[in-house]
């Protein structure tokens, strides 16, 4: 008889949640360790720079060089590594191992090319000389390719190698850069960058090696398949890009001050405001190594507990148990941050009283620090919680919060600038206190209301979502089939 | 006059009952124009009509349930609800009575552009969360929320569709099609006619009580919502008509006010089988051979239809259907195992397609090959008209029906039937006391012996065969005429067309 009552079936496809979440964790852990090992290089290099009583000049043009190439290699990179490790996580969840490796090449080709271009645009005006021009454009290149690869690692989990990678290369890159300023008469900056050059081209044949260990030789042709994430989700390639920004763009704002210098009529920069900025956020590092291995395991538990009682059998009683139970360990674990965050915020603004005057830092920079390392606890905050609305999908929450990070950081920045030298950094702190506020109250209200995100939020019946980059990869392997 | 017919799931996709109906009205309605409005199960069949459509259709609006599911909405909205709104919702997921009037004013009224945004809307999360909460707390949620979703989905979707403007509406059954009727009844205030060929809710029960997709714990929530569905027909219709007494009563039991009930059989055309040949043509014969299936000679299916005499050596036991599980083909095989081991010179002939269910034609083969069954045969498709003539005894096991065509054209031929007693079959053979005297023999539902006992008593009595076809056939003459059934349709359509 009539009727189509006979076809409706459940539709229910269950999303690796799982793997998502790792992903994220291990990419922010990951992210760390080079973030580091750079630092401690930079910084070694910078020592050495005073002892060897190198002239002032020399070591501005090295300093300056080296904010800008690590600076602007983040900010590059930041928008592709968040997309890129979302890509990878629902590659290996799908279990397409032979995926992996093809989309770092199409990546790197991609992020390489719009990155010289760049580097091309701002060497191009510049009276630097060629040969420190091109190991300045190489040092560049290869942070961007490494900050990438990271994204790559973090799936291999085998720190031990990593780590003993970047060390090779750093230990090299030192040795060399004594070498040539002891022994050749090389030009002092381009000794170092050739020697930084050398060394970081070790760290990315090493950390080729692993992963071409790791995922085997054998590959698919998928190089640009990843591109479509950028139609599935925008939204975490500006999280990421607009929170990178966001870190730096108080800097930016301080280049157009009376503080910015103009280093071999290439790079301004305003030293005295971005040596504090530097050790400032130095300070969140041990906090945020902490909050990723303790998600692991605490969080991780309640977070599994909640959505394996959605995708399986769970009663609405159930689900909203481990719903409040996931909250109470979520803030428990955000308390525990702030607690240790709080310690080394001391210690660094203690520490910064001793040892910064010693290694020659003004009074306005000291005074800059302090603000800045105040302002760095609530940016640790910051940055967890973006994390933590990334783990549960709200992309669009932590979007809003990397823009509010962004916009009010330009904005109070901007104020303090034209205001008067004693509230130097105090833009910064206003910028990062109010979008701590904004974090809170969105994963506040977003995990009261997690169950409905969760349930009307997810696609209802998964659908490939194609925009233009879709397009252009079935029309791209269409044409492959002909 | 401008007709909208509102199907669902059957015209002009499948063949059948209520296809045949649907056909007939429109093709012999040639005063009328019609826009069939149909809702098909998958977006596959869009165009895949199975009727060449009579020059008075003036368009066809499709839509497809699978359609309908595959919608994308944005969440995070809220909408403003009145108190009685948000209550009938939540009737509508608990089975409680729905008042039609508010559900239609809510899609009505515009404030809801996209129904799956209001699906996924923080308003109806919360309707959702408190119906379970309610009746189902026990359930997994999950399995709620989808269920839920895919029991309201569909309905929102029609009451968001832009129904055609049209004089009268009318719909080949309650369920969907007759919401969509009842919207528009609501929306335009323009007559709905609704025709039940079978009882909706009530086929609905049945599959969903043996379903494997519905789980228990949420079996009793689909029941409820589709007979809040039909009630909503009986509710706004302006007329309903059945095909026959029994579903009248059940019609009356289930809600419908006595005054607005009409019967109008189906009706056929008589003069079509007369009996006008004796012979099968070479070509006939090879396709049947080629489709021989559960016979071991295949000579015999030759000799045995191809000359009046060697036929007639025989009793042929026919059954005109389509081969699925509803018109229960096991049952059949079992009992004319039973006829064969009585009736020595017995042959059976299941004429009708074997791909509607593909599954269940190799289980039926399966079935007869394991029994020894020798002289049945799965002749495919074939013209009914020429090959009803061939059998002696027709059959019908079904274990649901409205008011079967098969029947008729086997009474208008003038062959005794045996049936179950499903939906209008007795009426059909016993009649209402017209004096037409039986076609033929009734039996209960799955019940093997008696269905052969019937079939046997018949096979031996050849006079008795007679004398029912004879009764057949003069009430098909009398009662069941297509022109008497398309009669009755013109008045009733008149008659709501001169009140306007």
């Amino acid at each position: 008889m009539a009727g189509i009552g006979f076809e409706l079936k459940k539709l229910f496809k269950p999303t690796g949640f799982l793997s998502k979440v790792r992903a994220i964790a291990y990419s922010a852990l990951v992210s760390l360790g080079p973030f580091i090992l750079c630092t401690a290089t930079i910084v070694t290099l910078i020592i050495f720079l005073n002892i060897m009583k190198i002239p002032y000049k020399e070591r501005e043009l090295f300093i300056a060089t080296i904010v800008y190439v690590f600076i602007f290699s983040q900010i590059i990179s930041s928008g592709f590594k968040m997309i890129i490790t979302r890509y990878i996580a629902d590659t290996l969840y799908e279990e397409n191992y032979k995926d992996i490796l093809p989309s770092l090449s199409g990546l790197l080709s991609i992020v390489v090319f719009i990155s010289s271009v760049c580097a091309i645009a701002f060497y191009w005006y510049s009276p630097l000389p060629f040969y420190i021009k091109f190991t300045s454009y190489v040092l560049f290149i290869e942070l961007i390719i490494i900050f990438i690869m990271m994204e790559y690692l973090s799936t291999v989990k085998d720190y031990i190698k990593i780590v003993k990678s970047f060390l090779s290369g750093v230990i090299a890159s030192i040795l060399l850069s004594f070498i040539f300023l002891k022994f050749t008469n090389l030009d002092t900056v381009f000794g170092l960058l050739l020697a930084l050059d050398i060394g970081f081209l070790l760290i990315i044949s090493f950390l080729t090696g692993y992963l071409k260990n790791f995922y085997g030789e054998t590959a698919s042709k998928k190089y640009f398949n990843f591109l479509e994430y950028f139609d599935k989700f925008p939204s975490l390639f500006f999280v990421s890009l607009f929170y990178t920004l966001g870190l730096y763009s108080h800097n930016f704002v301080f280049w157009t001050s009376n503080l910015s210098v103009k280093v071999a009529d290439t790079y301004v920069y305003a030293p005295v405001y971005d040596v504090p900025t530097f050790y400032a956020l130095l300070s969140i590092m041990p906090s945020m190594v902490m909050f990723v291995v303790s998600t692991e395991t605490s969080f991780y538990e309640k977070y599994r507990n909640y959505y394996s009682l959605i995708t399986g059998k769970g009663n609405f009683a159930d689900i909203e148990n481990a719903r409040k139970d996931m909250v109470r360990v979520l803030w428990s674990e955000v308390r525990n941050l702030v607690e240790f965050q709080l310690f080394f915020t001391l210690l660094f603004l203690a520490g910064g009283y001793y040892i910064l005057p010693r290694i020659g830092l003004a009074q306005l920079s000291i005074d800059i620090f302090n603000l800045l390392t105040l302002g760095a606890f609530m940016n640790s905050l910051i940055l967890v919680i973006i994390l933590l609305l990334l783990y549960f999908e709200d992309r669009s929450g932590a979007l809003f919060v990397s823009t509010a990070f962004l916009i009010s950081n330009v904005v109070f920045t901007y104020l303090t600038v034209n205001y008067s030298e004693s509230v130097y950094g105090l833009g910064y702190f206003a910028s990062t206190l109010f979008s701590v506020v904004i974090a809170l109250i969105e994963l506040l209200v977003y995990v009261k209301n997690i169950n409905y995100h969760t349930f009307c939020g997810q696609p209802i019946l998964y659908k490939e979502k194609k925009g233009i980059f879709g397009k252009l990869i079935s029309s791209l392997s269409r044409d492959k089939n002909n | 006059m401008k007709i909208c017919l509102l199907m669902e799931g059957s015209y002009p996709y499948v063949t059948g009952g209520v296809s045949t109906w649907a056909q007939m009205l429109i093709e012999n309605l040639t005063e009328h124009q019609f826009i069939v409005f149909a809702i098909g199960a998958e977006k596959k069949y869009k165009k895949q009509f199975k009727y060449i459509l009579p020059k008075n259709v003036l368009e066809v609006k499709e839509v497809f349930l699978d359609e309908m599911l595959s919608q994308i909405g944005r969440y995070g909205k809220r909408y403003k609800l009145s108190k009685d709104s948000v209550n009938n919702l939540k009737n509508l997921i608990t089975g409680e009575k729905v008042n039609w009037d508010l559900i239609f004013k809510i899609f009505l009224e515009n404030k809801i552009k996209n129904e799956m945004d209001f699906f996924m809307s923080i308003n109806f999360f919360d309707i959702l969360k408190d119906s379970y909460e309610e009746k189902y707390n026990t359930a997994p949620f999950t399995e709620f929320f989808w269920t839920v979703r895919s029991m309201l989905v569909p309905l929102f979707f029609l009451l968001k569709i832009k129904i055609p403007l049209s004089d009268i509406y009318h719909s080949a059954a309650t369920g969907y099609a007759g919401i969509l009727g009842s919207m528009a009844k609501f929306l335009y205030k323009k007559p709905y006619i609704v025709t039940e060929h079978g009882i909706y809710s009530r086929e609905r029960e049945e599959e969903i009580i043996k379903s494997s997709w519905a789980k228990g714990y949420f079996k009793d929530m689909w029941i409820k919502f589709f007979y809040n569905v039909c009630r909503a027909s009986y509710e706004y219709s302006d007329k309903v008509i059945t095909l026959f007494e029994k579903n009248r009563q059940i019609q009356i039991e289930l809600g419908c006010p006595e005054e607005k009930m009409e019967i109008i059989p189906n009706g056929i055309n008589v003069e079509s089988f007369k009996e006008n040949f004796n012979e099968l043509d070479k070509k006939e014969e090879n396709k049947i051979s080629n489709e021989l299936i559960g016979t071991e000679d295949k000579h015999m299916l030759d000799l045995m239809l191809l000359n009046k005499e060697k036929r007639t050596e025989f009793i042929n036991i026919g059954t005109i259907t389509r081969i699925v599980p509803i018109k229960d083909i096991k049952t059949m095989i079992q009992s004319f195992n039973i006829v064969q081991s009585e009736i020595k010179n017995s042959r059976f002939f299941i004429m009708g397609p074997k791909d509607e269910d593909e599954e269940y034609f190799d289980e039926c083969v399966r079935l007869s090959q394991r029994l020894g069954l020798k002289n049945l045969v799965f002749t495919g498709k074939v013209d009914t008209k020429k090959y009803i003539h061939l059998m002696d005894i027709m059959v019908l096991t079904s274990v649901s029906e409205g008011q079967p065509f098969s029947i008729l054209e086997a009474m208008a031929a003038k062959k005794p039937v045996v049936t179950t007693d499903v939906g209008g079959c007795m009426e059909l053979l016993y009649g209402r006391n017209d004096g037409f005297g039986k076609a033929g023999i009734v039996v209960p539902v799955m019940d093997i012996e008696k269905i052969a006992r019937a079939i046997i008593t018949l096979a031996k009595n050849d006079k008795l065969r007679k004398i029912m076809g004879e009764s057949g056939n003069k009430r098909v003459k009398n009662l069941y005429t297509f022109e008497k059934c398309v009669e009755s349709y013109k008045k009733v359509y008149e008659m709501y067309l001169k009140k306007q």
